[in-house]
């Protein structure tokens, strides 16, 4: 006798080749004798409609296999074959001395693995301890409300289509409005943010970033505006584009996954990762393809040699320098940790490469950078001071 | 269905080679994404468990038996985090479902599928059965045999003669016919003996 599961198996086989049309002979009666037999089976098959059918095919369509493998891989512990160097550090040997020799920068591979570390410090490096603020939703009546978890229950956010909040992540659905209300959601130093538009539009917001958006989708176009760096996934809807405004540029969307870059007073900068995207500002209009980036100060600047995984490291909570300059690097943290930063004696032009869990304690961060030789650092209160 | 590639794809696994780790992704990960939406409402979500549900596979490489056991093991995994979810954000209301499931994989010797798995399986076969045809017999059978539009609506919005649709629909019926006939009857069968052996001797994870 066929156990339970595989009847089940057998009679999904059937239901796909009714739904397809290629039932073999015969087939089309043991279909019908396993519905007669197990009403649980009849219900089974009565729930495909062709409206469901096409709805759940199109919901795999927009799942990104080969992104997640990425995402897999990087946690799974598929590298590049690396040498252990002291705990909790590994160090690239071959590569970096290769480029030691050959360029003649300051290379150095280093790697925080280590899930809870503990705070180091030394004399002239104390950590600053990490901001604490939270995001903050404001709702269209001018009222704000802490993102956190204890907030779920808030009289304002009744009607607003919030389906869950909480400290990670804030969940829209869809809700029938006359007028849509405007929200926005902002975050502070140290602290990035998801959350799904009523669109199903997967939002991510790093460090001191921000997103204004309506509570429900209408007109002829999906307008929102962000400041500071966010990273979208935007559902797809042919019938009504996707658009995201910065100061002076704007991304119009076509069903993609991109981030863009608009800190104060920096060119703006969108990456494009899946799909289509065209940036336009007032006098020009490039369209990208995935893997470019364009730069938009004057003119726009394309350009295709863009490390991707560098660019979306903030969205992993991490740091990911890959030959940077140590005032890049400096910028970077100083944005997330809230600090200020004062270059004391001739600046290091070397480069630095390595991976750090914005988790870490930035003491921690600190100290590898002084291994390397090429920089100290002296901390005092919340101002870090850069020397040879 | 079961093959030779099947078994090196196992043994390479088992031995922690990368290409084989990603062949399994590659074959699972969609289904199981499209499981974990459905439970959870959150792709977001239901991909971070997905990824979490991949990871807890590599250790025990050693004792799987087959694709179909490890895609068996996925899916209780990925239930289970779903439901550890959904009760997390919506308190208590869910729980006393969650711990029927708990209740149904502990005393059965085989872990019966929900019936989320069995739509999850049904729409993952039929999806790669579609994958198989060329692009423009995908689109309209897609159209015509899954959503059932009318041959008219159809032409009008490819901009294709109604008879080229009532062609393309029937290339693409009877393409999926002879890959039907290919793969025959016992897989079904076969894919479950393992399955029984394997969760014998599984007890928690």
């Amino acid at each position: 006798m066929m156990s339970e599961n595989q009847h089940t198996q057998r009679l999904i086989e059937l239901l796909v080749k009714k739904i397809t049309g290629t039932l073999q002979a015969g087939e089309e009666q043991e279909l019908l004798r396993r519905m007669e037999e197990d009403p649980e089976a009849k219900a089974f098959a009565g729930q495909f409609s062709p409206e469901f059918l096409a709805n759940e095919l199109a919901l795999k369509e927009e799942i990104d296999t080969e992104g997640e493998w990425k995402k897999f891989r990087g946690q799974a512990g598929f590298r590049t074959r690396v040498v252990r160097w002291r705990r909790g550090w590994t160090i690239t040997v071959a590569a970096s001395l290769l480029l030691i020799i050959t360029t003649g920068l300051y290379l150095v591979f280093l790697r925080n693995d280590q899930r809870n570390t503990t705070v180091l410090t030394s004399d002239t490096v104390k950590d600053i301890p990490r901001p604490e603020g939270k995001p903050v939703l404001t709702l269209a009546d001018g009222s704000a409300v802490v993102l956190d978890s204890k907030n779920s229950g808030n009289e304002h956010l009744k009607g607003q289509g919030i389906l869950n909040l909480s400290d990670k992540e804030l969940l829209y659905g869809k809700i029938a409005v006359s007028e849509p209300s405007w929200n926005t959601v902002a975050t502070p130093r140290g602290v990035s943010y998801k959350l799904v538009l009523p669109d199903g539009t997967g939002v991510w917001l790093n460090t001191t970033s921000s997103i204004r958006f309506p509570t429900s989708f209408t007109g002829k176009e999906r307008e929102v505006t962000v400041t500071g760096e966010t990273y979208f996934e935007v559902a797809k809807n042919s019938a009504m584009p996707f658009r995201v405004h910065t100061g002076n540029s704007s991304v119009q969307v076509l069903g993609t996954s991109f981030n863009i870059e608009a800190w104060p007073e920096k060119n703006v900068k969108t990456t494009l990762l899946k799909g289509v995207v065209v940036v336009n500002t007032t006098n020009e209009k490039v369209r990208l393809r995935p893997g470019e980036q364009a730069n938009a100060g004057q003119t726009i600047k394309v350009s295709n040699e863009i490390d991707t995984e560098q660019v979306l490291a903030w969205k992993n909570d991490q740091f990911i320098f890959r030959g940077n300059t140590i005032q890049d690097i400096m910028e970077n943290l100083a944005r997330y940790y809230d600090f200020g930063v004062e270059y004391r004696g001739v600046t290091t032009s070397s480069l630095f490469v390595g991976t750090f869990n914005r988790s870490a304690p930035l003491s921690e961060i600190l100290l590898f950078l002084e291994k390397t030789g090429g920089v100290h650092f002296r901390v005092e209160g919340r101002k870090v001071i850069v020397m040879p | 269905m079961k093959t030779n590639n099947d078994d090196n794809i196992l043994t390479g696994f088992k031995q922690g080679d990368e290409r084989a780790v990603k062949q399994i992704f590659e074959r699972f990960h969609n289904e199981l994404v499209h499981f974990a939406t459905r439970i959870t409402g959150n792709r977001y979500e239901a991909q971070d468990i997905v990824v979490e549900a991949f990871l807890k596979i590599l250790p025990r490489a050693k004792d799987f038996t087959s694709l179909e056991n490890i895609r068996a093991f996925l899916y209780v995994v990925v239930r289970h985090a779903c439901f550890a979810w959904v009760e997390k954000q919506s308190g208590l209301q869910k729980k006393e479902q969650a711990f029927a499931y708990l209740q149904d994989i502990e005393t059965s010797s085989e872990p019966l599928m929900d019936k989320e798995e069995m739509i999850a399986r049904t729409i993952q076969q039929l999806y790669e059965f579609i994958q198989q045809l060329p692009p423009q017999e995908k689109k309209v059978f897609i159209l015509k045999v899954i959503k059932q539009r009318s041959a008219d609506e159809i032409a009008e919005e490819l901009n294709i003669s109604k008879k080229t649709v009532y062609n393309l629909t029937s290339a693409a019926i009877s393409r999926l016919r002879s890959l039907v006939g290919r793969s025959s009857l016992p897989m079904a069968i076969m894919l479950y003996v393992n399955f029984f052996h394997f969760f014998s001797n599984q007890q928690e994870f």
